[in-house]
């Protein structure tokens, strides 16, 4: 298997979440852009209305939403240096009205940096508090500082629009929150789960980025939150990847949008390895045996997409860490 | 201060660090087996593969990392082998489980837990019973003095995990930096995962490390584990107590290469879609002499720092 099928799939099918640099990103609108590894055409950003008033903006793999109101637009992640000001272009395609709010799903730079130019037309910027002293703590000129910060839970009201923020405590990235538009009842989650798989196999194995200790906790107060709010839709963070049926080659999926099935499908994927992991430790095998002992076992093994084993080695190496430590 | 190369090295070494504490009426008659003495009224107790500091002064005993339960029961038996002095502080290296379980022992007899506010809020965030609350939370530095000898903690941010504190000795200037430097020599993490590294701040977390060394007249770094080394005699040994203030250095120089490496992986286009740094292309002559060295577990170490580069965490 040469190393681009074997590496290829993976990333796609993982979601594509979290830091991956585009091989194509310098490239001009002229030159036709391909999937890294393919021949597949790939447009490096574009819009899609998702609901009344509600549009989905991806910039490469990365993607951000915004709500355009009678009062002016609620903006999310700006994304990057490069992707902001095309989002700001696009937006002003659909509306005249100033961007007045930025909301941060999370402190990492891939999804808040390039913000300024919402600031220099006088958006409002809004981060989970956690976020705000992340950005204190290493700064980036790249990434403007919130100017509303809060805990639990925000809500921004523009017009005749609201978008609801609820932090449920770390998960990925110590501050992330989840977004819901009030009008179309759509739930925007970045790089936790993306829709249309919750059994995807982590972007990156050794789940660096993510706080494992509190992921069973915040997939359960996120699965509550979708039954008790009654959400079915989600709009995924990031570009979502797939094999075509017929040829196996990997391919992308078009769907902005998605099932809210992929919140219950990621908690029980994150109760399953941290369960996993913690009886292998009760019943006595060794730390280092861990891994081997739950690959030989084919632990979700028919369930994972994209499953491959020196992957699940690692990921359960993280999580034998987190039982052993707490983190 | 005991010199570095009478420390006990090995169990035959033991038996002779007993004898020559048996002639000094500066130390007690005999050591526990899993005691070592570093310093006059410094001590590091031995359980299941790691070590913890400990003081034991005329004005009571400041205990650090209780490990677990059945280590802890251990490490309360072994002080009361050296001292009738109650012990009257607890104090948490950081918040991982596997070093802060089981103080309820030295709590029973009223000794106070000290930790940094950071690892506070993770025992409120994540709790486990096993794990003792802190009584004491600081946030920078903090000073626990008893019967003319000091334990100095000092936070320089986030390292491993996100609260680790830095411990000194004094007068022994002795310094301590669990779980992040050990004797004798700078060495590949032992879990390649990298799973409690913080990239966004462990540079500056070694440089004030060292310019504490130098500021407190710190002579030797102590070890927070036992592993078993090579003994250059084609057998092994247990890694030694102690290791010169240089260690802390070169362990920052390990670290600043992986940083190095990815930097330049980057700049030259040699990561894959799955952000991996591709194997083929690393410069491994700069890596071999750190002690554990394995070609392969370089892609998953520099993972973690592609992630930092992107993301800023």
């Amino acid at each position: 298997m040469s190393l681009i099928y074997r590496v290829l799939p993976t990333a796609l099918m993982y979601m594509l979440m979290c830091g991956l640099p585009l091989a194509a990103t310098a490239a001009e609108d002229e030159v036709p852009l391909l999937m890294p590894g393919t021949k597949m055409p790939f447009k490096l950003w574009e819009t899609e209305q998702v609901a009344e008033n509600v549009y989905a903006f991806r910039y490469s793999f990365y993607r951000a939403i915004f709500i355009v109101t009678d009062e002016g637009v609620i903006a999310t992640d700006p994304l990057s240096v490069e992707a902001a000001p095309v989002m700001l272009a696009e937006i002003r395609k659909i509306t005249e009205l100033p961007v007045k709010f930025v909301a941060y799903s999370h402190s990492h730079w891939d999804h808040a940096a390039g913000g300024q130019v919402f600031k220099d037309e006088g958006a409002t910027f809004v981060a989970q508090q956690r976020c705000a002293a992340n950005l204190i703590e290493n700064p980036n000129p790249a990434v403007v500082t919130p100017d509303i910060t809060y805990d639990d839970y925000y809500k921004i009201e523009l017009g005749d629009q609201s978008l609801e923020m609820f932090y449920f405590g770390p998960s990925h990235d110590n501050c992330l929150v989840v977004m819901l538009i009030n009008s179309s009842n759509q739930l925007f989650l970045t790089d936790i789960a993306n829709p249309p798989n919750g059994w995807a196999m982590f972007y990156n194995p050794a789940i660096s980025e993510d706080r494992p200790w509190n992921m069973v906790r915040f997939f359960t107060q996120l699965q509550n939150l979708v039954e008790t709010r009654e959400i079915e839709t989600v709009i995924g963070g990031h570009m979502s990847g797939s094999f075509d049926p017929v040829t196996n080659r990997p391919t992308i999926v078009k769907g902005t949008t998605g099932p809210a099935a992929v919140v219950q499908q990621r908690l029980e994927f994150w109760t399953a390895i941290t369960a996993a992991a913690a009886a292998e430790l009760a019943a006595g095998t060794p730390p280092d045996e861990v891994p081997d002992r739950i690959v030989e076992q084919g632990l979700l093994a028919d369930q994972i997409s994209g499953y491959d084993p020196e992957k699940m080695r690692i990921l359960m190496r993280r999580m034998t860490s987190l039982a052993l430590t707490g983190e | 201060m005991m010199n570095s190369s009478s420390m006990p090295r090995t169990l035959a070494g033991l038996a002779v660090a007993w004898l020559l504490n048996a002639c000094s009426p500066a130390t007690p008659p005999t050591l526990p087996a899993n005691i070592e003495q570093v310093a006059d009224g410094v001590y590091l107790f031995q359980s299941g593969g790691q070590r913890s500091l400990f003081l034991v002064t005329d004005d009571g005993v400041i205990v650090t990392d209780p490990l677990n339960a059945t280590a802890a029961r251990d490490y309360r038996a072994a002080i009361a082998e050296l001292t009738d002095q109650p012990v009257k502080y607890v104090v948490y290296s950081h918040y991982h489980w596997d070093r802060v379980s089981g103080a309820e022992v030295f709590t029973a007899e009223g000794a106070q837990v000290v930790a940094q506010e950071r690892c506070t809020e993770r025992f409120v965030d994540n709790p486990n019973p096993a794990v003792v609350m802190p009584d004491i939370s600081f946030s920078d530095d903090y000073q626990l003095s008893l019967g003319g000898q000091s334990l100095d903690l000092h936070y320089f941010g986030p390292s491993h995990g996100d609260c680790l504190t830095v411990f000194v000795v004094q007068p022994a200037g002795l310094m301590q930096l669990v779980d992040l430097v050990e004797p004798p020599r700078a060495a590949f993490p032992a879990n390649r995962n990298v799973p409690y590294v913080k990239p966004h701040n462990l540079r500056q977390f070694f440089a004030a490390a060292a310019e504490l060394a130098t500021a407190a007249d710190v002579t030797e770094i102590l070890a927070s584990h036992v592993r078993f080394i090579d003994d250059g005699k084609g057998g092994q040994m247990p890694s030694p107590a102690t290791a010169p203030v240089s260690v802390i250095g070169d362990q920052a120089r390990f670290w600043n290469e992986i940083y190095s490496a990815v930097e330049t992986a980057r700049n030259e286009g040699n990561i894959g879609i799955d952000s991996f740094v591709r194997l083929k292309t690393i410069d491994t002559a700069r890596f071999e002499p750190f002690d554990g060295y394995r070609k392969e577990d370089l892609p998953i170490i520099m993972r973690r720092f592609v992630g930092f580069y992107d993301m800023g965490r």
